[in-house]
């Protein structure tokens, strides 16, 4: 066994960074070297433990402390660094902006106040030159993000699965789902498998599952797995509070489809989160049709 | 069985941020005047980021004022931000620098602080607290370099070129900082057997 190479492999799989030729190599060697075994256990190990500490949750008023100070820090804008999209346009302002110098310099000298009409619209462009900054209606927030995902397979996938497709038509839900903590958890696969778990919609309504979402002692004395694991990831439990949330959950079919291929290949498409805010992805799925 | 559990959770495991579009479409809504729009890549980031200051400097004090002031700094600059790197990376990068100035003059014990909260018996949690102790003793001894590439990795959920760009290194020295950083731990946590710390392994 090249021991190198096994070492790569085990930090690139701890990472997710393997190509499938290459799991199908650490594959080979974990199964036929003790070595092997014993390393990952190892990384495993230590991998665990260190993500034992887990996310904190940010200070309350954080955002707004941030907000608080940024309003008497007045920022400068320096167009030079600030380049996707504008580039082109920002040559032409600025030719506008000398021939309305050369406009205004012959003005000057012939002594001729009363500016034409053509004149005036030069000196406007030239003025709007001189302000680079990008108005609030140049921005299309995340449109073309939201389009790119109407345009894929996993789109496609999700058009077809009925129960996912009613899920996503409720804005409530939608909402919840920017929250990337959560989506994090919805892709992990200990939470994918309590999802899968046929009982679990029975259990999610459960009221002794309700009151241990307020206590911690409670939620450690949870005897079933598959919620054991619900309750240990805290973005997850966050959402579990919310009754909306939990009645989704409880819906024929919901869970497994959150766990289901079609949806976990949204939550790998980096523009899922911008279809989410998206009113074109609302309304398709409000259709039922692309 | 321990090579499929191994390969089941570490394939599977991903970490995903908001849209890179979605991001610059909020800088330039702030840099158009909307406090609203800064307001929201806040939101949005303020719990990965304090977490990665609460690893890097070990202390909920420290890494809430980091975290504030480098959304601050963030803000100020947000005129130069390149927009070639994504909004997070740059966050990054001026969250660790934050981090690390502060950082600068301490020693690790003095940084650490226990966190009493948590539920069970008071024996599970002084021994869940002890252990969660420990391992965040193991990050503070780290060197600055190897510390920012396993917590930005670990509790940033960063790839090698998200890493690499944050931090303005090569993806190459990521991986041998990595690497390093995960040995060390491992000797200081798991008693592992020391080996070579030469970075260019």
């Amino acid at each position: 066994m090249n021991r190198p190479e096994l070492e790569a492999l085990l930090q690139g799989a701890l990472d997710d960074t393997l190509t499938p030729e290459d799991r199908s190599r650490l594959a080979g060697m974990i199964g036929e070297s003790r070595e092997a075994r014993e390393r990952a256990a190892e990384l495993k190990q230590l991998a665990g433990l260190i993500d034992s500490l887990g996310p904190a949750d940010a200070p309350p008023g954080l955002v707004a402390n941030v907000l608080a100070q940024v309003s008497h820090r007045p920022y400068t804008v320096r167009s030079s660094t600030f380049q996707r999209g504008i580039t082109v346009n920002k040559k032409i302002l600025f030719g506008l902006a000398a021939a309305a110098a050369v406009v205004l310099a012959v003005i000057t000298y012939n002594s001729n106040p009363p500016a034409t009409e053509g004149a005036e619209a030069t000196i406007g462009a030239a003025q709007r030159a001189q302000a680079p900054q990008i108005a609030p209606s140049d921005v299309r927030l995340g449109d073309t993000s939201a389009q790119d995902v109407l345009q894929t397979e996993t789109f496609d996938a999700i058009m077809k699965d009925e129960t996912l497709r009613t899920m996503l038509q409720d804005p409530n839900f939608r909402a919840r789902l920017q929250d990337v903590e959560l989506r994090r958890s919805l892709s992990d696969d200990s939470i994918r498998r309590a999802l899968a778990d046929p009982e679990l919609a029975r259990r999610i309504q459960d009221q002794a599952l309700v009151r241990a979402l307020d206590s911690p002692e409670l939620m450690k004395k949870f005897d079933d797995a598959s919620i054991r694991v619900l309750l240990a990831n805290r973005a997850f439990a966050d959402a579990l509070r919310n009754k909306e949330f939990r009645t989704h959950l409880a819906r024929n079919g919901v869970a497994a489809a959150l766990a289901g291929g079609a949806f976990q290949r949204a939550l790998r498409d980096r523009n899922f989160d911008a279809a989410l805010r998206s009113s074109r992805f609302a309304e398709a799925m409000a259709r039922g049709q692309q | 069985m321990l090579e499929s559990d191994f390969l089941t959770n570490y394939f599977m495991r991903r970490v995903y941020f908001s849209s890179d579009d979605e991001d610059l479409a909020l800088v330039r809504q702030s840099l158009a005047g909307d406090p609203e729009a800064f307001g929201v890549l806040v939101t949005r980031y303020q719990r990965v980021m304090y977490t990665v200051a609460l690893r890097m400097l070990g202390n909920s004090e420290d890494a809430r004022d980091a975290t504030q002031e480098a959304f601050v700094k963030a803000y100020q600059k947000l005129a130069t931000f390149d927009t070639s790197l994504r909004f997070y990376s740059w966050m990054y990068r001026i969250l660790v620098n934050e981090c690390l100035n502060l950082n600068r003059d301490r020693h690790p014990e003095d940084a650490l602080e226990i966190d009493l909260a948590g539920g069970g018996s008071p024996f599970d949690s002084a021994v869940a607290e002890e252990c969660r102790e420990q391992i965040q003793m193991a990050l503070l001894r780290l060197t600055p370099d190897y510390r920012t590439v396993v917590v930005l990795r670990h509790f940033g959920g960063q790839s090698y070129g998200e890493i690499a760009e944050a931090l303005a290194i090569p993806e190459k020295t990521v991986k041998s900082r990595l690497y390093t950083a995960r040995q060390q731990l491992g000797e200081l946590l798991l008693g592992w057997k020391e080996t070579g710390k030469d970075e260019d392994r």
